[in-house]
């Protein structure tokens, strides 16, 4: 019996897929596209270059738009620079800190706290785009504390102890993370460690803006300390995955041998 | 001991009245020599696994709350504190999973082999409700967790119901008991998969079991048999002990799956946060990403379509027999319907 097609077969095949064709589409609706990014892309020059700078944000990646920050309607053109909309435009530079600082309020905190802040209320100091850029913003990582930003205005040597002290206890923080991953796999009750990991972390990342060396030490060392009490804790874990395993293995080695005796008297019952 | 042993079942004796000839005849019935082939000898497979689950989801009811505030932290204590609560939960997901498998590939044995083919009709309908029914049970217990992707899951299966035409909305307020996914919805599911499943899945495993008794398995003979007579060989002990070889391999696999990978628990479910990625268990996959590429309405009929397909085949050949003598449509379709759920399943796998 060979797998041929007829011509009938084939027109029939051929009639069935052409009225299913107009059905077939991505089940997934297009996302709407704002009204802020396509009006400020035609607009070209300097007032496009903030689109193409957000697309390559951190912003972007989240899916804060335009109106995250700015306000209004990104759905209506009419409505999108509309202060009743909750438009509010483009901040002076002595307002930064309380734009930024409506989401992202802890660090506001913190920033307030530092001598930048001083400094920038005297019209000196620098401001969040100063270090984070403004469109274009980039992910917050210990790399931003860099010797060519950090000088342009001061010495790097403050910078330098901060940044050894995050790095280290943030290395520790990774590793904790991975472990509780692998426990998580083999069965373990890690949630309210993760929970804990990520208020250590928090509190960490939180004092990058206080710009207190002392301070950043000193929450280091504690941060430092703390895992080292998770890391005794997880231990006693490990050893109930490690007792698990062996109590599994010796189940499946008896089992292995209970199935050869099987075999074997399934083979005796054959050759009667 | 002796005198006690007699006792004993002369005792059983005069209790049940069933003559010992009728235990024998039962237990030693000849079975196709071609059962002596490891492939052929699997169709106990699932019903071993059903067993394993009957016994570890009656331990674990002993535990669950089936109440949307409870559900979770009720997995949570038979994950972590209740002793042993760990194994069973394994092994219940496990054997479910194994059992899905089972299913499929004695499925597709039978449909390869033609062993649906008269006077079997009716026994394969009954094995394709069987393969419904272990879907049902998969989905409803995957449900139950109420964890973030569970709940989740149901609610998009939930909205998917929806679309099946004329009766979308009974069915899908059938099945929430509600607008959303919520209390009565874990009430309904825990009544499906603890009730009306297991009674369901029982009842056809009686009449398949029965009818095959009946109609004896399909007689194979392969190339190094041609010309021989048919040989046969007993039930019991024979066939019956290489049913319970397959059961301890299994039980092994098991052992293996649950002791290295335990069944894990993710975030509890929130009503209000929907995740970014919402993924059924693998066994819908091929479903989840057929309705991807379809409108939902094209999506559903086409599922709900090639289910019916697969139930009435065996009618379907016959009549396609009559016009077209000469071609087996069964291997076109068998081949088509592999590659597709392979292809299906891979893809929603890899994204």
């Amino acid at each position: 019996m060979g797998l041929v097609i007829s011509p009938l077969e084939l027109r029939g095949a051929i009639f069935v897929l052409l009225l299913l064709l107009p059905n077939l589409s991505f089940a997934e609706e297009p996302a709407k596209v704002s009204v802020c990014l396509s009006c400020h892309r035609e607009m070209g020059g300097e007032l496009a270059q903030p689109v193409s700078l957000w697309e390559k944000s951190i912003h972007a990646q989240l899916g804060n738009n335009c109106e995250g920050c700015h306000g209004g309607d990104p759905n209506d053109e009419a409505l999108a620079m509309n202060p009743e909309k909750g438009f509010v435009g483009s901040p002076k530079p002595e307002e930064i800190p309380d734009f930024c600082g409506k989401c992202h309020v802890g660090v506001m905190e913190n920033y307030k706290k530092s001598p930048h802040y001083s400094a920038f209320r005297r019209g000196i100091g620098p401001s969040c785009v100063t270090c984070h850029k403004s469109h274009d913003v980039e992910r917050a990582s210990f790399d931003l504390i860099d010797e060519t930003l950090c000088s342009q205005c001061h010495s790097y040597e403050n910078g330098r102890k901060m940044k050894q002290a995050f790095i280290s206890a943030e290395l520790e923080l990774q590793k904790m993370k991975s472990t509780f991953h692998k426990l998580d796999r083999r069965g373990m009750p890690v949630r309210k460690f993760e929970e804990k990991l990520f208020a250590e972390r928090n509190a960490l990342h939180q004092m990058t803006h206080t710009l207190d060396v002392m301070e950043i030490e000193k929450k280091t060392e504690l941060v430092l300390t703390n895992l080292e009490v998770m890391k005794q804790e997880t231990a006693a874990l490990w050893k109930k995955v490690k007792k698990r395993w062996a109590i599994g293995s010796l189940v499946g080695l008896f089992l292995i041998l209970f199935i050869l005796l099987l075999i074997k008297l399934h083979r005796s019952l054959e050759e009667e | 001991m002796k005198p006690i042993f007699k006792k004993l079942t002369d005792w059983l004796k005069v209790s049940i009245p069933i003559p010992g000839e009728f235990f024998t005849k039962v237990t030693s019935e000849p079975v196709p020599h071609h059962l002596k082939r490891w492939w052929f000898a699997l169709g106990g497979t699932p019903a071993y696994l059903f067993m394993i689950q009957v016994v570890t989801g009656i331990l674990l009811t002993f535990y669950y709350v089936p109440e949307p505030g409870h559900a979770y932290s009720s997995i949570q204590r038979i994950t972590y504190d209740i002793h042993f609560g760990w194994v069973i939960r394994s092994v219940h997901k496990w054997a479910a999973n194994l059992m899905i498998i089972a299913v499929i590939l004695h499925v597709f044995r039978i449909f390869f082999t033609g062993a649906y083919r008269k006077p079997r009709e009716l026994n394969w309908m009954i094995g394709c409700l069987i393969l419904g029914c272990t879907l049902g049970f998969g989905f409803t217990g995957y449900s139950l967790i109420y964890e973030q992707l569970s709940y989740w899951g149901a609610t998009v299966a939930a909205n998917i119901t929806q679309n099946v035409p004329l009766l979308g909305d009974f069915l899908a307020r059938f099945m929430r008991g509600g607008d959303s996914v919520e209390e009565n919805t874990l009430t309904r599911f825990f009544v499906f998969h603890t009730m009306l499943l297991p009674l369901g899945l029982t009842l056809l495993l009686v009449v398949h079991i029965t009818l095959i008794r009946l109609l004896g398995v399909t007689e194979f003979q392969f190339e190094e048999d041609k010309g021989k007579p048919e040989r046969h060989f007993p039930f019991f002990p024979n066939h019956f002990l290489m049913e319970v070889i397959i059961g301890m391999c299994l039980t092994l696999l098991i052992t293996f799956l649950v002791v290295f990978f335990p069944a894990r628990l993710g975030p509890p479910a929130d009503p209000f946060l929907t995740p970014e990625h919402i993924k059924p268990e693998w066994y819908f996959y091929f479903t989840f990403r057929w309705l991807k590429l379809t409108s939902l309405q094209v999506g559903v009929l086409g599922t709900g379509a090639a289910y019916a397909l697969l139930i009435f085949w065996p009618f379907i050949e016959s009549g396609l027999a009559k016009k077209f003598p000469n071609r087996d449509f069964s291997i076109w379709l068998g081949v088509i319907a592999v590659v597709t759920l392979i292809i299906l399943t891979v893809w929603e796998a890899l994204v």
